[in-house]
């Protein structure tokens, strides 16, 4: 057999363990006492562990939340459904918050876990903001070489390592509670309204900040690269204030023009 | 790539990889940099240090300032039918340039097909076809860098029916058809004895020991039914007697202690580099070693 096909079969039967692997297994001898289902099992099971230990890294606190049995179950169907593409295991588990959504909504079992999606969420952007790029720090003199009559198609950068997350449930108290391996606090008050925050990096510090209504909308709108002109209309007078503040918190880190690629 | 090699021996020139060093692990980064104890040289996974912000690459560069180091990649999939990921060939090459890291090492197995990643050391069968690929694939890589890069012998659970000749046969003419290193993993050769029944002493006996430029040492694991070659144990007294064996043939080629899982204090780990020095002074006087 074609060595394109043998390690074709061979990934295809690591990545759909569920699957007959017939055609690898018949490419296979046994030797000393490992026949080819084990020989097979022993790969299955070494990549099985390899991307349950890095799941259990990104998301401490849903696996101990969910126990590390059922934890794993879901960390095997997330890898059948969503096999890793990237050499970087860094950013191996980037879907598992929609993973998550679906598991809740097939499984009834998952049904009193309705804050998962957001918590892991969280967990997420937590991890990813250790590993984001370094933006440079906001460039005042950029500003001079806007004109006036520019400035209206002014748009704004967020930095790489900032993401902003919203939900209804006390992510934040549960995260909190979960995250180390100690006994989990089962019951938490619900917030009276939906709760913003936005996760950045402090120099090397991965931190959280609670944000008001209008700081998350307006970076939002900044994220989705709304015109000056179009911020000025939606947030009046409070702009320029909380603006400045986000360039001060360095989660502002450029500027450009609406269209224009080079935007910082 | 004569030219290149020249780069590559004067790079080893100014900081000598020699004697034994250390893998270095995340738990023990911030000991070797507060502490910087006394350990000749570090190799680094390669992949643990290539996010594209934050704190690892400060760390990077601060630990290329203190140590010589290599680098140990699991991610080039020199085996594979795949095109070359030139994507991670070049963030590799963009960081060995920049910190001036002595050589890389992979492994002689794919870890990638389809576009999909295993992250696991997959075996390709040992046959004239594999042969020919993974010295293509190896000679690729070596042009795009510049310079001559070791690779590994890997431990297998798995024995292809497609197959024309043993590992030592394999490896050896993949290094000979690449022109390129060698590194010699010694537990690995033990855990091919314990599952596939190798005889390790003629496999050591047949390398080609002028193209071995490094040797890697570690512990494994007994599992039911078979050895997993996990580097979460110390080396095995058969792994030493061994590579007392290897090293009686190349004393001055430098040798690492790798521990991934179940990590143990930095100490630990110099205790049995100090080990592996003490076999390999046996038969050299001097640990003075650099790429030629």
């Amino acid at each position: 057999m074609p060595l394109a096909e043998i390690e074709k079969n061979f990934m295809r039967s690591l990545i759909e363990p569920y699957r007959a692997a017939d055609v690898l297994l018949s490419q296979l001898e046994i030797v000393g006492d490992l026949s080819p289902e084990k020989q097979l099992a022993i790969y299955r099971g070494n990549i099985n562990g390899a991307h349950e230990i890095v799941l259990a890294q990104v998301y401490p606190a849903c696996k101990n939340i969910l126990g590390e049995e059922y934890f794993n179950q879901l960390c095997l169907l997330y890898r059948i459904q969503f096999p890793s593409v990237n050499p970087d295991l860094n950013v191996y588990g980037q879907h598992f918050h929609e993973f998550i959504k679906s598991c809740i909504d097939k499984h009834k079992e998952l049904w009193d876990f309705n804050y998962l999606p957001d918590l892991v969420l969280l967990e997420w952007y937590w991890n990813a903001t250790y590993f984001d790029e370094d933006d440079s720090s906001f460039d005042f003199s950029r500003l001079t070489e806007v004109s006036a009559e520019q400035q209206h198609a002014m748009v704004f950068c967020l930095r790489k390592s900032v993401s902003l997350i919203s939900s209804i449930y006390p992510i934040i108290d549960i995260w909190k509670s979960n995250r180390a391996e100690v006994s989990c606090i089962q019951s938490f008050n619900m917030p009276e309204k939906k709760l913003n925050y936005c996760i950045y990096r402090d120099d090397f510090e991965v931190k959280l900040k609670a944000l008001s209504q209008i700081e998350f909308d307006l970076l939002t709108a900044i994220n989705e690269k709304k015109t000056l002109g179009d911020l000025s209309e939606e947030f009046g007078t409070n702009l320029q204030s909380v603006l400045y503040q986000f360039v001060q918190q360095g989660w502002i880190c450029g500027i450009g023009l609406h269209g224009v690629s080079d935007v910082r | 790539m004569q030219q290149h090699m020249l780069t590559q021996k004067e790079k080893s020139e100014q900081r000598p990889i020699s004697g034994t060093g250390i893998g270095l692990r995340s738990p023990h980064v911030d000991e070797i940099l507060i502490n910087q104890p006394r350990i000749p040289w570090l190799e680094l996974l390669a992949d643990n240090h290539m996010a594209a912000g934050g704190i690892i690459p400060a760390q990077l560069a601060a630990i290329c300032e203190c140590y010589p180091v290599t680098f140990h990649s699991v991610g080039l999939s020199l085996g594979s039918v795949d095109p070359l990921d030139l994507d991670y060939l070049g963030k590799l090459k963009q960081l060995m340039r920049k910190h001036n890291v002595c050589w890389l090492s992979e492994h002689l197995c794919f870890t990638s097909v389809d576009g999909f990643h295993s992250h696991d050391l997959l075996p390709v069968p040992y046959s004239e076809e594999s042969l020919l690929h993974m010295a293509n694939r190896i000679t690729e890589v070596q042009d795009y860098l510049g310079e001559r890069i070791l690779v590994e012998n890997v431990s297998s659970y798995m024995k292809f029916a497609e197959t024309d000749m043993d590992e030592v046969e394999f490896i050896s003419e993949v290094a000979a058809q690449a022109d390129c290193a060698l590194l010699i993993d010694v537990n690995n050769i033990y855990v091919n004895h314990l599952n596939q029944d190798i005889d390790p002493v003629s496999y050591i006996k047949r390398l080609p020991f002028e193209r071995i430029k490094e040797v890697h040492l570690a512990g494994y694991e007994q599992k039911e039914g078979f050895a997993l070659d996990a580097h979460n144990h110390p080396v095995s007294d058969t792994v030493w007697d061994l590579y007392q064996l290897l090293v009686q043939h190349i004393p001055d080629v430098p040798s690492l202690i790798e521990w991934d899982n179940d990590i143990p204090p930095l100490a630990r780990l110099i205790e049995e580099a100090d080990k592996a020095d003490l076999i390999k002074q046996q038969f050299s006087e001097g640990l003075n070693y650099a790429v030629s």
